[in-house]
């Protein structure tokens, strides 16, 4: 691991030399290998917090959209319900515990999420309805994509990096190095994770346990 | 015997009736046994689906009611609050809204955060399996043991929205829920476990008792009543379900059938049985009266009729045609038996009564009644058979009864009592009418009658008894009237009456026979001599030899009669053989002492008839070195007057062997002069009738003188006998007779006496014969 680490900073290091401004291609994989979509990726301590940025998830379909959002420590999420039925958001997560009691359409209040973590949302009306906020405190980088790719801007000098993803077993933080040619980054995920399906049909409740890809 | 059949045909009949009934019944009862096990056991089989189906279907209400509460929003706020003593009270107050016996809340990882049951701080949670986040399918329920008590355990994920945690919840299962299970399913249940030291634990059951008592020997279904079954309901932990029924009640309802049914056969038994009884009594009655009759024909009653009564009321079945059958028997019976006893009686070729019947009707009344017994012998029929054919015997025989029959009275009982004797018997008559029965039944007999044109004559031979002179008793009477028979045959005469004391002569005559041959093989005779004196010179020069038999029972029996018994009985060959030995040794021992004597023997006529009496002779005196003229032979008159040509020869070898020859008892015969001259003789002896008559000058004396001086004129020697007095001495003397014997002289003495009286008296015979006082003594004597 400690090799694979030096490596993957090296790599970093490297492209961060010679392509000072210009980005990189990463992938996130974990420990088997297995692409890892939709982990967030952010510089620790690039930038302070600044600023009051303004983020938005709509309720569609009884989905959360995006199901995955990564935002900056302060940003103000608005969540509008584009659904005919109320939704009832909620996160009882450390970094941001809140609920929106049962509103329509873009009656409910913005939400600030002032500290880091991971907030979990939820729907006590639709059990089923799950999504994430990454709230940073560094530079947020973005979200890798279905193949577990991510572009991250090159460095000059060795930089704090962090990954995140709320099926990771611990969130990860390497020193990234200017001159490292490692591309891979790799995240220790669990190996199974229960999370609640949407019934086909409204009168079977059957909980499944999704193998996180 | 009927009785027996009778009852073996009710046996039959009941038999007929219930085997079959028994075995219908075994085979129903046993197949509705078999059945009612069968259906049990398909209802235990099918309790295990039943039961386990019935807990699945639990789970899924117990599951739904945890997964409401895990989704309750309120216990997820609490829960994500990480607060333990709230999530204890969220435990009690929301497993209560379930009643829930037990609820846990877990971590992700399956920690213990919060429990309503004590669990030790090491303790791990008891149900780890359920936690498993693999699989679409995962089974959150168990019946698990959890502190001594049984659970049917739900685990439910928190999800707020993501997993947070695990609610668990568990809900006893109990006796109660046991006797749900029970009246649901219809098998009694029981959830019990085994440990590795095979100790039981019996959770929850609706008959603790009995499944305890079961338990304990639960491979053994047979004999335990009760039908089991077990089958495990959790892969997880080590508890079955035991689901038992009663053979009680599974055989409910084949008990009661068996009882209904067994009484009704024993019932049916009954009736059964009294119906076959009586039907065999009915059936048998008919045979019971058919033994009836033939037993009375067993005894001799013919004139039943009881095969007809029969016969009618049963018309042509079986026992009809039986009973005139048996009534045709029965006529056939008493006609056969009625000619038989015909045939028993009667003699089948005269009619006349046989023997048997003429001897049962004259013992009818116990003995004899007063009457006359004629036997009657049908001489010449013999020879008539002979000549000219049994058949025309038959005839002859038949025609004489005839005539027989027609001339006596009819009251005269007429009886075939041999195949040529008939005889007669009157009732009432005396002996004063035998003479007159005897003539009228001679004349019958002796008419003669032409038949197939030869004219045949029959003689009849009589002899008769009179009872109740002659016997008292049919038996004697008859045989009296036969020794009379025989008598008049040996008397040839026509009628003889049997005279008193001929019957016991005849006895004395067979005990003479019976006893003779002992007598001669045991030396029980014994000889006597009588001397014989010359009158010339009154010396004694010969004896002769006497035989004598004392027998022990009889007393002194006569020679006359039991040599005429020996001869008669062909022992006489033996007699004379064992005379003449004991005459030859007592010669030979008086020659010993020096007694010089001659013997005379007397030989029997039957002697002189073989050949085989000269090599006895001679062998007898080669035995004692005696000659022959020791030897004088007697030979009566008769004995040679009837044989005269083989007698003759055998006497004129004897002669010429050196024996001499005596006529004995000469007088009393028919010889003629003629063959006594022809014949070897060489002395007579003067019969003593002729010499005790002598009296004076009479004819007797007269006979005598002529005979003496005839012998004397053939050179003959004259013996006289029977000379007792003096006066007979004397007379003899005169008529120059040669040598006289006779109780004047001596009886007849003993062997051993003989030497006595010859030396005695033949002294005193030199002198004057009328002064010895034994001769004195003799006549006397003798007179």
């Amino acid at each position: 691991m400690a090799v694979r680490l030096t490596s993957v900073l090296l790599g970093v290091v490297a492209l961060h030399c010679t392509l000072p401004c210009a980005a990189e291609l990463y992938r996130v994989v974990d420990q088997n290998g297995k692409p890892v979509a939709d982990a967030a990726v952010h510089f620790d301590d690039r930038q302070p917090a600044t600023g009051s940025d303004l983020h938005t998830i709509a309720q569609i379909d009884k989905e959360f959209v995006p199901r995955f959002s990564l935002i900056r420590a302060g940003t103000v999420v608005d969540f509008p319900n584009q659904d005919r039925s109320r939704h009832h958001v909620y996160s009882f997560s450390s970094a941001k515990s809140f609920e929106l009691e049962l509103y329509h359409g873009e009656t409910s209040e913005p939400v600030r999420f002032p500290d880091a973590g991971i907030v979990t949302l939820g729907c006590n009306v639709h059990d089923w309805m799950i999504g994430w906020i990454y709230v940073v405190s560094g530079t947020p980088v973005g979200l890798t994509d279905e193949r577990g790719y991510i572009e991250i801007p090159a460095i000059d000098a060795p930089e704090s990096l962090s990954i995140w993803h709320p099926h990771a077993l611990a969130p990860m933080t390497v020193l990234m190095q200017p001159d490292s040619a490692n591309r891979t980054l790799s995240l220790n995920m669990q190996e199974t994770v229960l999370l609640p399906e949407r019934p086909a049909t409204t009168h079977t409740r059957r909980r499944r346990s999704v193998r996180s890809e | 015997m009927s009785n027996s059949f009778q009852v073996r045909l009710t046996a039959l009949c009941v038999g007929l009736v219930l085997i079959p009934g028994l075995i219908v019944i075994v085979g129903v009862l046993g197949e509705t046994r078999d059945d009612a096990l069968r259906s049990a056991n398909v209802r235990m089989q099918s309790s295990e689906v039943v039961l386990t189906r019935l807990l699945d279907t639990r789970a899924d209400m117990l599951t739904n009611s945890v997964n409401a509460l895990a989704a309750d929003f309120g216990f997820r706020q609490a829960v994500a609050t990480q607060e333990s003593d709230t999530i204890a009270s969220m435990l009690i107050n929301h497993g209560a809204r379930i009643q829930a016996d037990v609820a846990m809340f877990l971590t992700v990882d399956g920690n213990v955060v919060s429990s309503t049951a004590e669990l030790a701080d090491s303790e791990l949670f008891p149900f780890a399996s359920l936690l498993s986040l693999s699989g679409t399918d995962v089974n959150r329920t168990a019946i698990i043991p959890l502190h001594d008590q049984l659970y049917q355990v739900v685990v439910s994920p928190v999800m707020a929205p993501q997993h947070i945690g695990w609610l668990c919840i568990g809900f006893t299962v109990d006796d109660v829920l046991a006797l749900e299970l029970a009246r649901l399913s219809g098998v009694e249940v029981a959830f019990f476990s085994e440990d590795a030291r095979r100790s039981t634990m019996i959770y929850a059951s609706t008959q603790r008792v009995a499944a305890e008592s079961h338990l304990a020997t639960v491979e053994d279904t047979s004999d335990s009543g009760w039908l089991t079954h077990q089958f495990s309901i959790d892969d997880t932990a080590d508890v079955s379900v035991l689901a038992q029924l009663p053979l009680e009640t599974v055989l409910l309802t084949y008990r009661r059938v068996r009882k209904n049914i067994i009484g009704l056969f024993g019932f049916l038994t009954l009736v059964s049985i009294g119906l076959s009884s009586a039907l065999a009594r009915r059936i048998t009655r008919p045979i019971r009266r058919l033994v009836d009759a033939v037993g009375r024909i067993r005894g001799g009653d013919y004139g039943a009729d009881a095969y007809g009564a029969i016969a009618i009321e049963h018309g042509r079945d079986e026992f009809g045609l039986l009973a005139s059958t048996l009534d045709e028997m029965r006529k056939g019976i008493a006609s056969r038996e009625t000619q038989i006893r015909r045939q028993a009686s009667y003699d089948a070729l005269t009619g006349l009564l046989n023997h048997r019947e003429l001897m049962q009707k004259l013992s009818k009344n116990g003995g004899i009644p007063d009457g006359v017994l004629l036997c009657i012998r049908l001489k010449r029929l013999g020879e008539i058979n002979e000549a000219l054919g049994r058949e025309f015997g038959d005839q002859v025989l038949v025609a004489a009864a005839r005539r027989l029959k027609a001339r006596l009275p009819d009251t005269d009982l007429i009886a075939r009592v041999g195949s040529v004797d008939l005889a007669v018997f009157r009732a009432s008559a005396t002996g004063a009418d035998v003479e007159g029965m005897g003539t009228v039944i001679r004349e019958a007999v002796a008419t003669p009658e032409r038949i197939d044109g030869v004219s045949a004559e029959l003689l009849a031979t009589i002899g008769a008894a009179v009872s109740p002179a002659h016997g008292s008793d049919a038996d004697t009477v008859f045989r009296r009237s036969l020794i009379a028979l025989s008598n008049a045959e040996l008397e040839n005469k026509s009628l003889v009456t049997y005279q008193n004391g001929q019957d016991e002569d005849r006895r004395r005559r067979l005990a003479i026979a019976n006893d003779l041959r002992a007598a001669i093989a045991s030396d029980a005779l014994h000889m006597n001599y009588q001397p014989k004196v010359d009158f010339e010179t009154r010396e004694c020069h010969a004896v002769e030899a006497l035989i004598r038999w004392q027998h022990p029972r009889l007393g002194f029996v006569s020679p006359d009669q039991f040599v005429a018994v020996a001869e008669n009985s062909g022992l006489i060959g033996q007699l004379t053989r064992w005379m003449l030995d004991a005459v030859a040794r007592q010669l030979s021992e008086w020659d010993d002492t020096g007694l010089k004597i001659d013997v005379a023997v007397n030989l029997s006529a039957r002697d002189l008839e073989s050949a085989a009496i000269l090599t006895l002779l001679e062998d007898t005196l080669d035995r004692y070195s005696l000659r022959p003229n020791r030897f004088v032979l007697e030979v009566t008159e008769s004995a040679v007057i009837h044989e005269t040509q083989r007698a003759a020869r055998i006497l004129k070898e004897l002669g010429d062997r050196g024996f001499r020859v005596a006529i004995d008892d000469f007088g009393t015969g028919q010889s003629s002069m003629a063959q006594l001259g022809s014949l070897p003789v060489h002395q007579l002896k003067i019969d003593k009738s002729f010499v005790l008559a002598m009296d004076g000058n009479n004819t007797a004396t007269r006979i005598v003188r002529a005979m003496v001086e005839l012998a004397h004129s053939m050179d003959l020697k004259v013996v006289a006998e029977g000379v007792e007095t003096l006066g007979m001495w004397n007379t003899l003397a005169q008529m120059d007779c040669d040598v006289a014997q006779g109780y004047l002289l001596s009886r007849p003495l003993p062997a051993g006496q003989v030497s006595g009286w010859i030396s005695k008296n033949t002294p005193a015979l030199d002198q004057d014969i009328e002064r010895t006082g034994v001769f004195r003594e003799m006549a006397s004597a003798s007179s």
